[in-house]
Formats: C-alpha cells, sequence, structure tokens
C-alpha cells in the first residue's frame, strides 16, 4: 500500500507537469519563465500537504523540519536555475531537473517517512554545492 | 485505504490542484497577452512558494 502512495504521488507530479503543457500552454522549452513557475507550484504544493499532515498530527516534528529543509533547498535550486538560465540554458534545466527530484522525493517521504528518508537525503545531496550541476 | 493514506492521497491532491490552478493562472495569462512569463512573475511564484514554507515551519 505504502509503495501504491508513492507511485500515486509520482504519477500525480509527472502528470501534473505533463498536463501544463498538453492543456496548451506554452512549453517550458521556449519559456524558462514558465518552467520556474512550474516548479515553484510544486514546491508550494507540496509544502501545503506538508501543512495538512501536521494539522492532522501525520508528521513529527523531525519530519516537519526534513520538509521545510527540502522545499528550501529545492527553491534554492530554482533561484540558483533561474538566474543561470540568462548564460547556461543546459546548466539551469540541470539544476532545475534536481530541484523537480527533491520535491519528488519529498512527496514519498510524506506519504511513507520512514522508508523514503533516504532517497531524500540522496535528492538533497544532489543539490549540495560541489555537487555537478 | 484507510483512513491515513486517504488524508494523505486527498491532501496532497488538493494542494496539487491549487497548484496547477495557479500556474494555469500565471501562464495563460501571459499567453493570453502574447507574451512569455515575466522575471518578475517567476519571482513572485517563488516567494509565494516560500512564504508557504514558511507557515510549515511554523506548524
Amino acid at each position: 500500500m505504502k509503495r501504491t502512495l508513492q507511485i500515486f504521488f509520482a504519477a500525480i507530479t509527472v502528470a501534473f507537469l505533463m498536463g501544463c503543457s498538453t492543456l496548451g500552454l506554452p512549453s517550458a522549452a521556449d519559456d524558462f519563465n514558465a518552467k520556474v513557475v512550474g516548479a515553484s507550484t510544486t514546491v508550494k504544493a507540496a509544502a501545503g500537504t506538508a501543512i495538512q499532515l501536521r494539522v492532522a498530527g501525520k508528521l513529527t516534528d523531525a519530519q516537519r523540519d526534513k520538509a521545510v529543509q527540502a522545499c528550501t533547498k529545492a527553491l534554492d535550486a530554482i533561484e540558483t536555475a533561474k538566474k543561470l538560465s540568462a548564460v547556461d540554458l543546459p546548466a539551469s534545466e540541470n539544476r532545475l531537473a534536481l530541484a523537480l527530484a527533491v520535491i519528488t522525493a519529498l512527496q514519498a517521504f510524506t506519504s511513507n517517512p520512514n522508508s523514503s528518508q533516504a532517497a531524500l537525503d540522496a535528492a538533497l545531496a544532489a543539490l549540495t554545492p560541489g555537487a555537478k550541476t | 485505504m484507510n483512513d491515513d493514506n486517504a488524508t494523505i492521497v486527498l491532501a496532497a491532491a488538493r494542494e496539487l490542484i491549487l497548484a496547477g490552478l495557479e500556474y494555469q493562472q500565471t501562464v495563460l495569462n501571459a499567453q493570453k497577452e502574447g507574451r512569455k512569463v515575466s522575471d518578475e512573475e517567476a519571482a513572485k511564484a517563488i516567494a509565494d512558494a516560500r512564504v508557504t514554507v514558511g507557515q510549515l515551519a511554523k506548524s
């Protein structure tokens, strides 16, 4: 069941990102800012989900702190990608992909904190300074 | 699906729907006006997300 939940979260994230383009919205390939908006709203959704789980008493303080750390690092990466986009588009695209990987891992983490922490830590490690961008 | 899982799924679904609507509003507005999403709109999206993360930190 937990595995099903993880797949569900991954699926709805992908569906959201794909839906943005299939609805006739401008492709992120020709509008990097649209991609930034999409990534930022996905972070916001993940944080909003975590808030609701806190209210429902289903997320501990430590898990909340982990979620905050993941969201903050993802947003930092999105900002970095935004700045990089003016000078190095491939690097900025890569940075944005790393940020989305963190958010996907965070969504799995909030659905099953015990077994998904390693995946979230790995995604966060990829964002640390010195990691390949 | 038990109550715990239903809570998680419903919370995630609600937030993603809201995020989708917000994304559409920003990007569709730009499209209707025949332009790309501005730097200011992108910065606002990041700032809005940071506000929500701040609320999470205080929860």
